[in-house]
């Protein structure tokens, strides 16, 4: 039986591009720019990125390791400003299972020539599914996770 | 509870972003350990381990106990809990995002018609 949990999490990234707004924006409206970068790992299997980018339009894509659980993502649109601000829900699933259910809102202003972006993610993590599926000892991934967070080199410099 | 989990969240990270203490956590993530085996490997002094290792408790990644004259260290699984890990999958998975998408605005300039590299 599923032990029922409901656990809130808030973080936020910030990022400069040497972009424009409106190509910064262009690259979140347009399915086929957004489906370069949106995706899951390079080595995952990926389907379409299905793109409906209005307010009160959907978007989805799903992938997975080969032979692992499949990652599915699902969302709603619910403000656009175009070169401004994206504001979507969005839920994740493991296979039928709905893990996460989130609050995405995407903030973008012009920073000299280029565009400041402040993303920032309210999710509730339900009954303490693991999106990595079925991984006993998260420390390893935690890690992996964290040096490519902190910086790419940090894995070469960390003693063998 | 929103505060709590960011702010230990940002521990977590602090300890973790030096290879000495990535290290030790590597090492404990495979069982306990005494203070003088997890020094053995490491070029640095007792005293120098020592000290990472309060930053390790500190963030509530490891636990220690002294019994006798040998202080055992070990994993906190409850700081890794699943939701802590799911919170650095999910925000390392935007930054990798950030990075593709960093390329493909590099990629295109804005004065020239768009080419696709490779």
């Amino acid at each position: 039986m599923t032990r029922r949990s409901a656990k809130h999490a808030t973080f936020t990234i910030e990022r400069t591009f040497a972009a424009a707004p409106a190509r910064v924006f262009a690259a979140y409206a347009d399915a086929k720019s957004k489906a370069r970068w949106f995706g899951g790992p390079d080595n995952w299997e990926k389907s379409n990125l299905k793109l409906d980018f209005r307010v009160g339009g959907r978007e989805s894509v799903s992938g997975g390791p080969t032979g692992g659980p499949v990652h599915r993502y699902s969302a709603l649109y619910q403000d656009i400003v175009p070169d401004q601000r994206i504001v979507l829900t969005y839920e994740m699933y493991l296979d039928e299972t709905r893990i996460s259910v989130s609050l995405g809102t995407t903030e973008l202003e012009p920073d000299g020539g280029g565009t400041k972006l402040v993303y920032t993610e309210q999710s509730v993590f339900l009954d303490g599914h693991d999106d990595a599926g079925g991984r006993e000892h998260g420390t390893g991934a935690l890690l992996d996770n964290l040096a490519a967070f902190l910086s790419p080199s940090a894995v070469d410099r960390s003693p063998a | 509870m929103m505060l709590h989990a960011a702010a230990s969240l940002d521990l977590t990270f602090q300890a973790l972003a030096d290879p000495t203490r990535r290290a030790m956590v590597e090492r404990l993530s495979r069982g306990p350990a005494s203070v003088s085996m997890l020094a053995e490997p490491l070029a640095m002094t007792l005293s120098a381990v020592v000290q990472h290792l309060a930053v390790l408790e500190a963030s509530g990644l490891v636990t220690s106990e002294k019994a006798g004259r040998v202080r055992t260290c070990r994993i906190e699984p409850r700081a890794l809990d699943v939701a802590e890990r799911w919170i650095s999958e999910r925000r390392a998975s935007w930054e990798r995002r950030f990075d593709r998408l960093d390329a493909l605005l590099a990629e295109e300039t804005p004065t020239t018609k768009p080419t696709r590299r490779r």
